[in-house]
């Protein structure tokens, strides 16, 4: 057990490093920072210009560049902004917030689907139900993201008319973007981006229940003349819920990635669109930085879920 | 003979038990049906672009834009509507059914390639490679690949080569870890160790003996990692980190015809729903092929 949490840790660290390392060459690949604001050296002097490259910690060799820089970002310096000459953690202290509502939106989405969905799957197997549910769940999987975001804001944002007879209405109920509605705004993003990983969810539910409907206490709660759903909800689904529940870091470190694209299409103002902004204006720093903090918060949940893994399941293979 | 008879029964009830589709379904198990239907459209059209579409690539006019699909107050002209700049939808998506499928493609057998070469030499060797290996696989997949592949376009500019490098390395890790995994079985066998005794070098081994039995999982990695392929390429091409705007990639069709969602949902929905047939078919297929050729894979992927 302590060797394998000692393992998982160094794992856990080469990651870091190894990112850390990437994003710094590729750093130096983007050139000389002073090109990109001025164009070139000749509308500056020469004393000037050396000035600006000792401002950029650019003078001296690459492996202390390397060195300064890792000691940086211990301290939470991520560098600044090339454009907005602003320190890169305070604008993505600023967005984070929004991409984590999003991303805890659409966490409470793909739960609320995926765990109810997975119990009826489980429990109906092998019946249209098991097999609508299961379709439904790997739809929202397979279909790009942007696009379920698009036909969402055409079909409840922009609004259908519906007439049946009687009613007749206009289903424009929610805002296309963020701060116009409070938190109907959040309903959309938060419906893509959580259709989208309520597969998985389904997913192991499914199997973890059917696991432990097949258990002996079980029947032996049946035999005992408990009722169906008795047994279904308090003895089977309880057990059954582990299995998802680990699995909850790993879907909130990918939503955080899958923000990126829904933020786009819903204009939030998140981490993806300072991403997007950032591609656009060429301003690596604040790219590096969300690289960086997404990779951190990746690895952590991962090392936090294997860990947890390790204890609550001890018959886990520690290799 | 009699023999035979008697065991098919017996298989085709096993069979039928173990179906998770409700009985008045035609059997979608046994064969891929739907899948089949979806793909082989997209597949002529991929094949045979320029003689299926109605018109070409880059033609038509601004007076024609935006025009609705038949059935939504649209004309036979134009099946689909039109896009922003009056070019037929129809068109347009079919010659963009042969930019995903190239490089879905070719992504696919870069990447595969690389990732069965390196499952191999890691299995089979073992001890440290195998470890230096299997970690590199592990950082891989704890890279945000979205925002990487941001990054590298900010660095050098949107290009079909940048995108097609970036997919091959989205994809190698899958199969070098499973190709492994099924190496490590291999390796213990008897026929691996007798050809050893007999004296064949390790490339021999690895590509007469050992290759042979990894390739029923390269097959069914390939098919079920296609679908993710797609869907990264045309999330990168939408954010405008794909394949530069006058190719007709899915997802920038999708991009440009967003803006006019209000009053022309379908130049944004045709193109959108295209990756959402593709994908769904393929992994309907994916499922399929591993339950045939490899069911162990069902517990991992």
């Amino acid at each position: 057990m302590k060797r394998f949490l000692v393992r998982r840790a160094f794992t856990a660290v080469i990651t870091l490093l190894a990112v850390t390392v990437l994003v710094f060459v590729l750093a130096r690949m983007t050139g000389d920072p002073r090109v990109l604001l001025l164009g070139d050296q000749t509308q500056t002097s020469q004393e000037q210009w050396d000035a600006w490259g000792r401002d950029f910690g650019i003078d001296k060799p690459i492996a202390i560049q390397y060195v300064i820089y890792l000691g940086k970002l211990v301290r939470g310096d991520l560098g600044d902004s090339i454009l907005q000459r602003r320190p890169v953690a305070e604008l993505i202290w600023h967005r984070l917030p929004n991409s984590a509502q999003l991303a805890g939106v659409a966490f409470a989405f793909s739960i609320v689907i995926g765990i109810p969905l997975g119990i009826v799957a489980a429990v109906t197997r092998g019946s249209a139900w098991d097999y609508s549910s299961r379709s439904f769940a790997m739809f929202g999987h397979a279909a790009p993201s942007f696009w379920v975001g698009i036909v969402l804001i055409f079909v409840f944002a922009v609004g259908v008319n519906v007439n049946l007879g009687l009613f007749e209405f206009k289903t424009d109920w929610f805002p296309t973007s963020r701060k116009e509605a409070g938190l109907l705004s959040y309903v959309l993003p938060g419906l893509t981006l959580g259709w989208a990983s309520a597969g998985g969810q389904l997913r192991l539910m499914r199997s973890s229940m059917l696991e432990v409907l097949d258990a002996e206490y079980i029947k032996l709660a049946r035999a005992k003349g408990a009722s169906r759903t008795t047994v279904i909800l308090k003895h089977a689904v309880r057990n059954a819920f582990i299995a998802p529940l680990t699995y909850a870091g790993l879907t909130l470190a990918g939503l955080v990635t899958g923000t990126i694209v829904v933020e786009t299409v819903f204009a939030w103002p998140g981490l993806g669109l300072l991403s997007i902004w950032a591609v656009n204006n060429s301003d690596y720093p604040i790219l590096q930085g969300i690289i960086l903090l997404v990779t951190f918060a990746f690895v952590l949940t991962a090392f936090i879920t294997d860990v947890l893994y390790a204890f609550l399941d001890p018959r886990i293979r520690f290799t | 003979m009699a023999e035979a008879r008697t065991t098919v029964p017996v298989l085709d009830a096993t069979l039928r038990r173990s179906s998770w589709r409700p009985g008045w379904l035609p059997d979608l198990r046994r064969w891929p049906v739907t899948s089949v239907i979806i793909l082989v459209p997209f597949a002529i059209a991929a094949v045979a672009a320029p003689l299926v579409a109605p018109y070409g690539l880059n033609e038509g006019s601004l007076s024609d834009r935006l025009l609705p699909p038949l059935f939504f107050g649209g004309t036979t002209d134009h099946i689909l509507g039109t896009d922003p700049l009056g070019r037929d939808m129809l068109s347009r998506i079919i010659y963009g059914a042969r930019i995903t499928a190239l490089v879905a493609g070719v992504a696919l057998v870069a990447g595969g390639a690389f990732g069965t070469v390196m499952g191999l030499i890691s299995g089979y060797l073992g001890g440290w490679v195998d470890e230096v290996i299997m970690r590199i696989v592990d950082i891989k997949f704890s890279l945000p690949f979205i925002l990487i592949a941001l990054a590298l376009t900010l660095i050098y500019g949107s290009s079909l080569e940048l995108l097609l490098a970036l997919l091959a390395f989205l994809n190698w890790g899958g199969f070098a870890r499973q190709v492994r995994g099924e190496v490590l079985l291999l390796r213990e066998m008897d026929y691996v160790k007798l050809a050893k005794v007999a004296g064949a070098s390790t490339p021999r081994i690895l590509i007469k003996h050992i290759f042979p039995g990894v390739l029923n999982t390269v097959a069914v990695v390939a098919t079920i990692s296609v679908g993710g392929l797609i869907l990264a390429e045309a999330g990168l091409s939408f954010l405008g980190a794909g394949i530069p705007p006058p190719t007709p990639a899915w997802g920038s069709m999708t991009a440009s015809g967003r803006l006019y969602i209000a009053t022309s949902w379908w130049a944004s929905v045709m193109p959108g729903l295209a990756i959402a047939l593709v994908v769904v078919a393929l992994t309907l297929l994916g499922d399929w092929m591993r339950d045939r050729l490899d069911p162990r894979l069902r517990q991992v992927l």
